[in-house]
């Protein structure tokens, strides 16, 4: 059974079409990369799913049912969560309180919240910073209170938006343990990232996007060698270099 | 059949329009350029009418003579503003920003309460004056020349703006301030002027409007108000637009006040900028 | 929690509990009415500027109408009175009821705009309903209501011999939107009111449903406004559009709002503890009102916190979970 259904959704604003026609399913349990260029439309295609934007057409279901067409909050009580590219923190609370908001979801105890949220920021190796203002963190950190926070909800499918990028070695390694370590709690994920020494190693299957359509999906190692992908790539090395 | 009080209504709503457009066109280039609202944008135009005001009464200067003192004293008031106060709460939350020109705005505004006190004040003997009467339809002529005053300013700020370097780097800043910084464009330059320039135009309106219209310290309200929908309707950073929903502003109160009830004008300007809120995409809504 | 300040919890707790004892005390310290007179108006804006708080403060939809919901309050008091001659009393819940109804109405559409548009439609929306107070002649139009004067007496809340209820009333009304500001910020509408302020589109990623919880808070702050409205009406016991509607109150009440810090618990008692005694102070020594010097200084003060603490009132946001 698919838990996500994503059917010709397409997404234009004004002219532009960010996301063509694009048509792919995603397990139950399964971790799925999406890839591709800058501009590809992968965050759009998130954005459509998670419900910021609203889907020019096509349809999305999630669980069996219709999601396109819902708020945000509507699809994250479904079950459905997600961190932002550009990280998105609540700066003026803390970090256990920034968890807190995503542990409310299923309780409106402050305490039951509160025991949540800790144990989240445990298993993200974030314990230490519980009372730190979130705006005093670093980065990676931020990203990490994003992700605690996204994982508070009890999602049942993630989308991760490049939660690796910008990380040390060290610091990317302790990410990919902790993403496929989510596998083990049930957890379904959509992984948008650049760095392909991290996707390809995670990921069961991956989806490229170019220019806003799908044009390749299949197992990673069928990927890397896909001439369409090569060569999408390849065009955004060449046009970098003019 | 196109009666003369329709005509009348119609045209002296126009003329009105004509200097909305001009405080508009300031609110506007302000607005487009750094994205902060100017609450304290009509109280510029105050400043102008008393400029004019005070040069009349104790120098016997005519208004439309001041205009340029009026309009070179709230430029450099602009640019004052902006390196006062403006410039360091660029970085600040939106709260913040709010509350700043809100204060400017309440501060200016009653700092002439306090020494030219509330009376109505006006300019009664100007160089020109009288009516000129068109087949029944009567323009008056400080009126007219105010209008066309307006919109000789606001066309020249408009040349200003797309037809000069400077216009280009203004216009440049205003769509993508980093790129324009490493263009090598001075940001804080190109707000300074922004500022300066908004507030003479304010400033400018004032002195014209000073030549037919009460001048009393909470005049900048509903001038300030106007120009916002103004600007709303017409597109931030847009001149042009401006320009246009000013008119448009100028008959919709006139033909209010002539079709409904001259107390209750001002309602339909509220309405209507509630209205173009609410209808007006991008920009103004979030995602709900 | 997020950093406190005031160190342990028995300290800050004993701390409540003298300045209670002193607010209880006070009225038999200071006999007179004009310092009676002057806490009196410290409590009330003191608890204004608590329910404009809610909404501003803790939900950041910075309202520039309150005077709006204040002024519906001081309406419903009178007008239940020498429309219908029912109590007071019974004016507080109907302005209640009518103050949430106007708020969820105005709030609906105008919830959808950003920020600046928000301030700016609130603040419109208060000239307009102004407006339409001075012409609606049910409610006495631009005259205004006067209340019947009548002996002392609980039920028509009305004492001419002495200020003494009124204190209490009014430091009870304090005392409640403080009470319900604390509870707010440690419950899970009070997070949620805190993340839409922070990133509204992070918040509903998580579940938030924003809409309706900025509607909540609108509700809670028109509530607590109106009653603040009715109490005021009674202690007055004349009320007209001017009075009650004028931007100016809205302006006041958020000044004091900021000037104590946005978003805390005890910011709008310190706000009205400084500004209150100032304005009355201008008002008897420098001015008399109608001179515009009070508003200056306002203007003045609300320019420089915002320009020089831009960043530094954020930082009183940071003990809004603990204080």
């Amino acid at each position: 059974m698919s838990l996500l259904t994503v059917g010709g959704v397409t997404k234009r604003f004004g002219g532009l079409s960010a996301n063509d026609d694009i048509s792919f399913e995603v397990a139950q349990g399964e971790i799925v990369g999406l890839i591709g260029p800058n501009g590809a439309g992968k965050s759009t295609l998130f954005s459509c799913i998670a419900g910021y934007h609203s889907v020019t057409s096509g349809t999305i279901d999630f669980d069996g049912k219709r999601i396109s067409g819902l708020p945000p909050e509507t699809i994250c009580r479904r079950g459905v969560a997600r961190t932002f590219q550009i990280v998105r923190v609540f700066k003026e609370m803390s970090v256990l309180e920034n968890v807190m908001v995503g542990a409310f979801l299923s309780t409106s105890s402050r305490r039951e919240a509160e025991a949540h949220a800790r144990a989240v920021l445990g298993r993200v190796g974030l314990s230490g910073k519980a009372e730190a203002f979130a705006r005093s963190l670093t980065v990676s950190e931020q990203k990490r209170v994003q992700l605690a926070r996204a994982l508070a909800t009890r999602p049942k499918l993630l989308l991760l938006d490049e939660v690796m990028a910008g990380l040390t070695p060290q610091e990317t390694a302790e990410a990919v343990g902790l993403v496929r370590s989510f596998r083990g709690d049930g957890i379904t994920m959509v992984i948008v990232e650049h760095v392909m020494e991290v996707v390809m190693p995670i990921s069961d299957r991956v989806v490229v996007l170019d220019y806003g359509k799908k044009i390749a999906e299949g197992a990673p190692e069928e990927i890397v060698r896909n001439e369409l992908v090569i060569k999408a790539y390849l065009g955004e090395k060449r046009g970098a270099k003019h | 059949m196109f009666s003369t009080e329709l005509a009348q209504t119609l045209l002296s709503g126009v003329l009105m329009g004509l200097i909305f457009s001009l405080v508009a066109v300031g609110l506007t280039l302000i607005w487009g350029i750094m994205d902060i609202v100017n609450f304290a944008h009509g109280d510029f135009l105050m400043s102008g009418m008393y400029i004019s005001y005070w040069m009349y009464v104790l120098w016997g200067v005519d208004p439309l003579l001041s205009l340029p003192v009026s309009g070179i004293l709230l430029f450099v008031m602009g640019m004052i503003v902006y390196r006062l106060v403006i410039r360091r709460i660029l970085g600040a939350p939106m709260l913040i920003q709010i509350f700043a020109t809100f204060g400017m705005m309440i501060l200016m505004r009653y700092v002439a309460f306090y020494f030219f006190k509330p009376n109505y004040r006006s300019i009664q003997q100007t160089l020109l004056s009288g009516n000129i009467d068109l087949r029944g339809v009567y323009l008056s002529i400080p009126q007219l020349a105010a209008a066309v005053g307006a919109f000789l300013t606001t066309g020249a700020v408009y040349v200003l703006i797309h037809r000069t370097r400077v216009g280009g780097a203004l216009q440049a800043t205003a769509e993508d301030r980093e790129a324009a910084a490493l263009m090598g464009i001075d940001t804080d330059r190109m707000f300074t002027l922004a500022w300066g320039i908004g507030a003479a135009t304010a400033g400018i309106a004032g002195s014209l409007l000073s030549t037919f219209f009460y001048i009393f310290p909470e005049v900048g309200g509903i001038f300030g108000l106007i120009a916002f929908v103004a600007v709303t309707l017409g597109g931030f950073g847009n001149v042009a637009g401006a320009f246009v929903a000013g008119i448009l502003i100028g008959v919709v109160e006139a033909m209010a006040g002539y079709l409904y009830d001259p107390a209750l004008k001002t309602v339909f300007v509220y309405l209507l900028f509630l209205g173009v809120l609410f209808f007006r995409p991008q920009g103004l809504l979030g995602v709900d | 929690m997020a950093a406190t300040a005031w160190g342990g919890r028995g300290f800050r707790y004993a701390l409540y509990g003298a300045l209670f004892a002193a607010a209880l005390a006070y009225p038999f310290v200071f006999r007179q009415p004009f310092p009676q007179d002057l806490a009196i108006k410290i409590f009330l804006f003191g608890g204004l500027a608590s329910a404009w708080n809610v909404l501003g403060g803790f939900t950041g939809q910075v309202s520039l109408g309150n005077a709006i919901f204040f002024g519906v309050g001081a309406y419903a008091a009178a007008v239940v009175q020498t429309q219908w001659g029912w109590t007071p009393w019974a004016g507080v819940l109907l302005g209640m009821a009518a103050a949430i109804g106007i708020g969820v109405l105005i709030g609906y559409p105008c919830f959808r705009l950003k920020g600046h548009y928000f301030a700016m439609a609130t603040l419109v929306i208060g000239e307009v309903v102004s407006t339409l107070f001075m012409n609606w002649q049910w409610a006495g139009g631009a005259i205004g209501v006067y209340i019947p004067i009548r002996d002392d007496t609980w039920k028509y809340y009305q004492f001419g011999t002495t200020k003494l209820p009124y204190y209490y009333v009014t430091l009870a009304f304090l005392v409640s939107a403080l009470v319900l500001s604390a509870a707010l910020l440690r419950s899970r509408m009070g997070y949620y009111f805190r993340a839409i302020r922070e990133d509204q589109d992070a918040a509903r990623s998580l579940g938030v449903p924003a809409r309706r919880y900025k509607l909540a808070a609108m509700g809670i702050s028109a509530a607590l406004t109106s009653v603040g409205g009715s109490l005021y009406a009674q202690y007055v016991l004349f009320i007209d559009p001017h009075s009650v509607f004028p931007m100016m109150l809205s302006i006041q009440v958020v000044l004091i709002a900021i000037l104590g810090g946005v978003g805390t618990l005890w910011g709008a008692v310190v706000g009205a503890m400084v500004l209150i005694p100032l304005s009355e102070f201008t008002r008897i020594y420098i001015g008399g009102t109608g001179s515009g010097l009070d508003l200056i200084a306002y203007g003045l003060l609300i320019v420089v916190i915002s320009v020089i603490q831009p960043r530094g009132v954020l930082g009183f946001f940071r003990k809004a979970g603990a204080a």
